[in-house]
């Protein structure tokens, strides 16, 4: 019979020799069954892949485009290095490389698969197919930033700010220090309002990454549509100075001096932008921006100096568009407004389908344009036609995003400023100042504003005169 | 009695020899090196920024102070402050803190991301070096190693002893709480690691500590379930449940392990879910607060043992180890608990800790004093040698500087020769100074060593002077118990079989093949039981030892003479712990010398005192038997008879005898009796008697046989008797017989051929075997010319030296090849084949004989 002391040793020697056992075990679980992240059979496609991912994630596109071709050509089936290049590269050429990414979907682990066939939903127009395969990806991969981004913009797109803030914090419960994460949560902040919190993610993502132009820019953008205007150039110049072609930089640049009020700086800033980009379209949306502060400080012949730099642009998809709409600006600035109503009228129908078309894809549909309610505003306003005026200005005021990107902010803001100005001007002056303090809320100083502001403090100075009078 | 001494309080079973003693090293050496580890780092430069964190905190580290002048403090964190990232990486704990920093250099700016009233700030914070470990720490880690040191030369020399276990454990968890718990928080990567250690040690300290207490100087037995002493009442069921509970039971130190884990474990959990835990110095206040009750619970365990143990040199142990360890544990409890936890006043903790060096200080004076904890004193001539050299060297010293002094500038002085002549000077003083110090040190150490010696060298020449095996065994077993302080003697002695039997249990033997004794023979020393196990291999041995260790025994003894084991002494443990030494082993040599030759000489008294009394029964029996046999033969006409018996030994169990009727008839009985010597001749006696008495009653031999079957049966069970019984008619010619376990005779017809037995009665088993036997009578009638011949076994179990008998075959040859022969002639035949069919072996069994002729 076995002794009881005898066994209890058996037992504890028992019990560590499984510990032991189990250990290694997992070990060496853990070692072998390592997945491998990416089918590459070059480890310096690897490394450079790596490499490029790193700069796309510091938004250096030059240096990340270059580096995916540079992956792709030490190893032609690098789907996911075709991946990363489909990203970089605009219109059909981004599906030719999906498509072949997607030839070589059976030897490729699971994650790189639903990379595949999401992107490949998403070059095709299939939205929904795109959205379900990036769910099954963060659900499996919560680290996936790639997925949770698009998840959390679909989101935004539908206004849904606080399930994009959660998806990102489900991700940060992964991977604590994923630093595109703060950025998209600080923009997420930003798009409520809620400015500390969003300086505080975006302070994080700069602190985390402190030798990436992105970050400072993107704190920039922030400091720009918040109000921080001298802090928000200090960061742009910081992030030209790590990377001179930065070029978004420019058109934040342009933003902050604008809301500071310095007009011919903001122009310049922009003119830079749309001189140092390395695509059309991007110089197109400086150039724009740079001609509607132009129409803000009524200067008529930069305006058209503007307009003509931008009618010089190739590869207008709608000229057409650009040149009623830009015709219908020289007629405001040239004081025309019922030339500016009459262009603008003709020209909406195509610029809704053509809007539309674009924003297929993401299978939203498309009521108005900002730019357009907000020229055709002043253009009634200046014809006296004020309760349409006001009905445009109130669609500004209330745009169809809530929670819309920053770049469209602005239209806000001017909308907004307009509307209190013709809703003072008609007496009432509570609405007006409301319309005001909301606005500032926002921006305590948009410099475009001014104007309106001024309008209506001097009508409210005038009613209490005339009322103690 | 003598064979045992009994004690009060059980003696904790001890560990079988080197169980578990890996495990305890393995214990200390991690302990060891995690202590190394820590003071390491605490001694090794590291990059250091200067913030003291808030433990536990998460989402950041929270300041909890910044060094004076230290690079958090130049570069303007606060207290307060909540350090969000360093260096490019948020951190969330103090140990994501750790690994960013052990990235970076000494000199190194750092930029810290620090949030502040809602603000994130960036600041750059140059790395300073720091070496953590300044005096209080030094003091702290001396204590700790001091501790080690104490509990791992008690361990070594007791290490399968519990309570030296437990002590070397108790000292392990010391040494790590010291070196482990109370050190700065060094935000280093090792810190998280040294300080989860520490934090173990703060919740298994308190257990040990206590659990120590409760089993030193002996387990603690509890007496409050005590039977009503007017009615005599049992004590209630629950009150006996929860004495054996609290006595010592595995129960309650389970339960004591089990406390503090659970206590700490739920305070994770109640941070896990976000609720507020009060900390101190790093550590959750519960568990110091739990640590504070067992002290206090383990101080109470001690007080009681310092004042009712039955022994007082154990009493006086005890007392001197509560004195150190309450000088040392009270203001660590009031200055390190009860005022943190208490009032959260934590600037006096050290204050509390500087006492602590009275405990291990006073183990220490109690093991040197009292060879407290079974450590026999080993640096006694280390101390003497230490001590002499010290004073001889400190004369030499200061006799050098005085003549130096007083020849200071003569060319004596600065001669080699001067310090060489003080040098010589100096060698024969040594010898004269360590006499003198030998003395008193001694005196103070080892006075009861010096007792017990003298007394067993008195108890040696005492047993030598006793002829008395009974007061030998009984004298040496008790007195050895009581001068060695020993818990238990017992003797095994040789019995004449050369088995070894223990005092006072029979049943408890050792045969004389057991490998043991010839290991223990050939040893002729005393012996641990433990270190026996592989010097034999046989069932017996190893199940004595088996045995012996069961019963707690730790040396044997054998006592050896001239090669023969006389006897083995088997001691159990002193009751004072102590180990059995090389001193013990020389006096219990020479003791057990002196008792094996007393054992020799005892025994040869016995066995020659025996002999004397044996012969002298001899004799008797001789005169007994002798007056039984028949000293003529009848005379009954046409009838002759010749009988006689050739006992095997002095005296035999054979007979035969002769019963005269008034009717000419003649009762002619045969016996054998089973069994020689004294008794058997006793048994002969009583049962010729009996069947006498009986054939004056009952003609019958069957009816004859069955009376006396029964009373020979009650007479003695396990002696039987052979009988065969003859009833000689001469004038009717006939021969009526019973025959119960005898031979049946044989028959020599006159002209009938040859020899043949008597017809066999149905019945014939031998008398006094059974109760109830059924014999039955047979009947031959008589011819002129029969030879009958009446014998008993000895004829024909007559065995040469090849063990040949000489059986029923050759007898009926030689008595039929003589059967006209006289009777005289027919027996010395007889008897003469016998002799030549023998050779000269030794008479195996008695031999008698009866013939009967018709003549």
């Amino acid at each position: 019979m076995i002794k009881w002391k005898t066994m209890r040793k058996r037992l504890v020697a028992l019990g560590a020799g499984g510990l032991l056992l189990a250990v290694v075990g997992v070990a060496a679980a853990l070692y072998f069954g390592r997945a491998k992240e990416l089918t590459t059979s070059s480890s310096e496609a690897e490394r450079v892949f790596r490499q490029a991912l790193q700069n796309e994630r510091s938004y250096y596109l030059k240096e990340a485009r270059e580096g995916f071709a540079r992956a792709l050509e030490l190893d032609p089936q690098f789907a996911e290095a075709m991946l990363g290049l489909a990203r970089m590269t605009p219109g059909d050429q981004s599906l030719v490389l999906v498509r072949r990414a997607a030839k070589e979907r059976d030897r490729l682990t699971e994650r790189e698969r639903l990379h595949v066939d999401t992107q490949l939903a998403l070059r095709e127009g299939r939205r929904d197919d795109a959205l379900k395969f990036a769910q099954e990806t963060h659900e499996k991969y919560p680290d996936d930033i790639r997925a949770a981004m698009m998840l959390a913009n679909h989101a935004i797109e539908k206004g849904d700010t606080a399930r994009a803030q959660e998806i990102f914090k489900e991700l940060l419960a992964v991977e604590p220090n994923n630093a595109l994460a703060y950025n998209s949560l600080g923009y997420y902040h930003a798009y409520r309002g809620e400015y500390d919190q969003a300086m505080e993610n975006l302070r994080k993502y700069q602190f985390m990454a402190p030798d990436q132009a992105n970050p400072y820019d993107s704190l920039a953008e922030v400091q720009a549509y918040s109000g921080h205007y001298d802090e928000a150039i200090a960061n742009l110049n910081q992030v030209l100075k790590m990377k001179p072609d930065f070029f978004l930089a420019y058109l934040h640049m342009g933003i902050a001096y604008e809301g500071k009020g310095d007009y011919a700086r903001a122009i310049e800033a922009f003119r830079r932008g749309a001189r140092e980009a390395n695509d059309d379209d991007v110089r197109r949306q400086h150039l724009r921006e740079a001609i509607r502060v132009a129409f803000v400080t009524q200067d008529a012949a930069q305006a058209r100096q503007l307009i003509a730099e931008y009618r010089a642009i190739p590869g207008d998809k709608n000229p057409e568009i650009t040149k009623t709409v830009m015709d219908a600006l020289e007629a405001l600035l040239e004081n025309r407004p019922a030339e500016t109503e009459r262009l603008l009228r003709a020209v909406a129908p195509k610029i809704i389908a053509a809007y539309s078309e674009e924003m297929a894809e993401q299978k939203q549909k498309v009521v108005d344009d900002p730019g357009w309610n907000y020229l055709m505003a002043q253009a009634l306003a200046r014809q006296g036609k004020t309760a349409e005026a006001v009905a445009l200005c109130e669609k500004l005021d209330n745009p169809q995003n809530t929670y819309g990107s920053f770049e469209q902010r602005h239209w806000v803001f001017s909308g907004r400023a307009l509307l209190a100005e013709l809703v003072a001007r008609q007496g009432d002056l509570d609405r007006a100042e409301k319309l005001l303090a909301e606005n500032r809320k926002w921006n305590p100083s948009w410099a475009p504003a001014r104007g309106s502001e001024e309008v209506v403090a001097q009508l409210r100075r005038e009613k209490v005169l005339a009322a103690s009078k | 009695m003598g064979e045992e001494r009994a004690t009060s309080g059980a003696a904790p079973p001890p560990a079988p020899a080197g169980s578990g003693r890996a495990w305890f090293y393995a214990a200390g050496l991690v302990g060891l090196t995690l202590a190394i580890i820590s003071i390491a780092d605490m001694f090794s430069p590291r990059p250091n920024d200067g913030i003291v964190p808030m433990p536990y905190s998460r989402g950041g580290i929270e300041v909890r102070a910044v060094e004076t002048g230290g690079p958090a403090q130049i570069s303007g964190i606060r207290p307060g402050d909540r350090v969000v990232g360093i260096w490019r990486r948020l951190v969330n704990t103090a140990s994501d803190a750790s690994e960013e920093l052990l990235k970076h250099r000494i000199g190194e700016t750092v930029p810290y991301l620090v949030s502040r009233g809602g603000t994130l700030l960036t600041v750059p914070v140059k790395l300073s070096s720091v070496r953590l470990g300044g005096s209080t720490y030094l003091y702290a880690a001396g204590l700790g190693f001091l501790f080690f040191l104490i509990g791992l030369f008690v361990f070594r020399h007791r290490p399968d002893d519990r309570a030296a276990r437990l002590f070397f454990l108790l000292c392990v968890l010391f040494l790590l709480f010291f070196v482990c718990r109370l050190r700065p928080a060094s935000y280093w990567w090792i810190d998280v690691f040294v300080q989860n250690t520490g934090t173990v040690s703060l919740f298994l300290l308190p257990a040990v500590f206590l659990h120590f207490f409760l089993v030193f100087p002996r387990p603690k037995q509890l007496r409050f379930a005590r039977a009503d002493e007017w009615t005599g009442e049992s004590p209630a069921r629950w009150k006996v449940l929860l004495q054996d509970f609290l006595s010592a039971s595995p129960g309650l130190f389970y339960l004591l392990y089990a406390i503090p884990p659970f206590v700490f474990l739920y305070d994770v959990f109640r941070q896990v879910r976000g609720e507020p835990v009060s900390v101190l110095s790093g550590a959750p206040l519960s568990s110091w607060v739990l640590l504070g009750d067992y002290l206090v619970l383990g101080l109470i365990a001690l007080a009681h043992s310092a004042f009712t143990l039955p022994d007082a040199r154990e009493r006086r142990q005890a007392f001197h180890v509560f004195v150190g360890t309450i000088l040392g544990t009270a203001p660590f409890v009031l200055l390190g608990i009860v005022l943190p936890s208490a009032f959260q006043i934590d600037d006096y903790v050290f204050w509390g800790i500087v006492p602590m060096i009275l405990i291990p200080l006073t183990f220490a004076y109690a093991i040197v004093r009292f060879q407290m904890l079974n450590i026999r004193f080993v640096v006694r001539r280390t101390f003497l040698y230490a001590a002499t050299t010290a004073i001889v060297f400190g004369f030499y010293t200061l006799a050098i500087a005085t003549a130096a002094k007083l020849f200071a500038g003569s060319r004596l002085s600065s001669s080699p020769i001067f310090n060489f002549g003080f040098f010589l000077v100096a060698i024969p003083l040594f010898e004269f100074l360590r006499r003198r110090l030998q003395t008193p040190l001694d005196r103070l150490f080892f006075r009861d060593k010096l007792n017990y010696q003298t007394a067993l060298l008195s108890m040696s020449e005492t047993i030598t002077g006793e002829l008395d095996l009974g007061k030998i065994a009984d004298y040496l077993t008790a007195n050895i118990a009581a001068t060695m302080r020993l818990e238990k003697a017992s003797l095994w002695l040789r019995d004449r079989e050369g088995w070894l039997e223990r005092r006072g249990r029979r049943d408890d033997r050792l045969s004389p093949e057991a490998a043991l004794r010839r290991v223990l023979r050939q040893e002729g020393k005393p012996a641990l039981l433990e270190e026996l196990s592989f010097h034999f291999a046989d069932s017996e041995s190893q199940e004595f030892r088996e045995r012996l260790l069961q019963e707690g025994f730790q040396l044997l003894v054998p006592l050896v003479y001239r090669e023969r084991l006389m006897g083995l002494l088997a001691l159990k443990e002193k009751l004072s712990g102590e180990r059995f030494d090389r001193e013990d082993e020389a006096l219990l040599t020479t003791l057990a010398n002196q008792s094996a030759l007393a054992i020799e000489t005892a025994l040869l008294h016995d066995e020659m005192t025996r002999q004397a009394e044996w012969r002298r029964d001899l004799e008797i029996a001789r005169d007994i038997q002798a007056s039984l046999l028949p000293r003529s033969v009848p005379i009954v006409p046409g009838f002759s008879f010749l009988g006689g018996s050739l006992p095997a030994k002095v005296v035999g169990g054979d007979f035969y005898d002769f019963i005269p009727f008034e009717d000419r008839r003649l009762g002619v009985v045969i016996g054998d009796v089973s069994g020689k010597s004294v008794p058997a001749s006793l048994l002969m006696v009583a049962s010729k008697e009996i069947v006498y008495s009986r054939a004056q009653t009952t003609r019958d031999p069957g009816t004859l046989f069955q009376e006396s079957n029964r009373r020979i049966y009650s007479i003695k069970r396990r002696m039987f008797v052979s009988l065969g019984y003859f009833l000689l008619d001469p004038d009717a010619m006939s021969l009526r017989y019973a025959i119960g376990g005898q031979p049946l005779p044989i028959l020599l017809r006159s002209g009938d051929g040859g020899p043949r037995f008597l017809d066999a009665p149905e019945h014939r088993l031998p008398l006094g075997a059974f109760r109830e036997v059924a014999y039955d009578t047979c009947e031959l009638f008589l011819r002129r010319g029969d030879l009958i011949f009446l014998y008993t076994d000895g004829f024909t179990e007559a065995m040469d030296e090849e063990m040949n008998p000489f059986g029923e075959e050759r007898l009926m040859r030689s008595v039929g090849s003589r059967r006209d022969q006289p009777l005289e002639e027919i027996a010395r035949g007889l008897l003469g084949d016998i002799r030549e069919h023998v050779r000269g072996a030794d008479q195996y069994d008695d031999m008698t004989f009866l013939f009967l002729r018709v003549e």
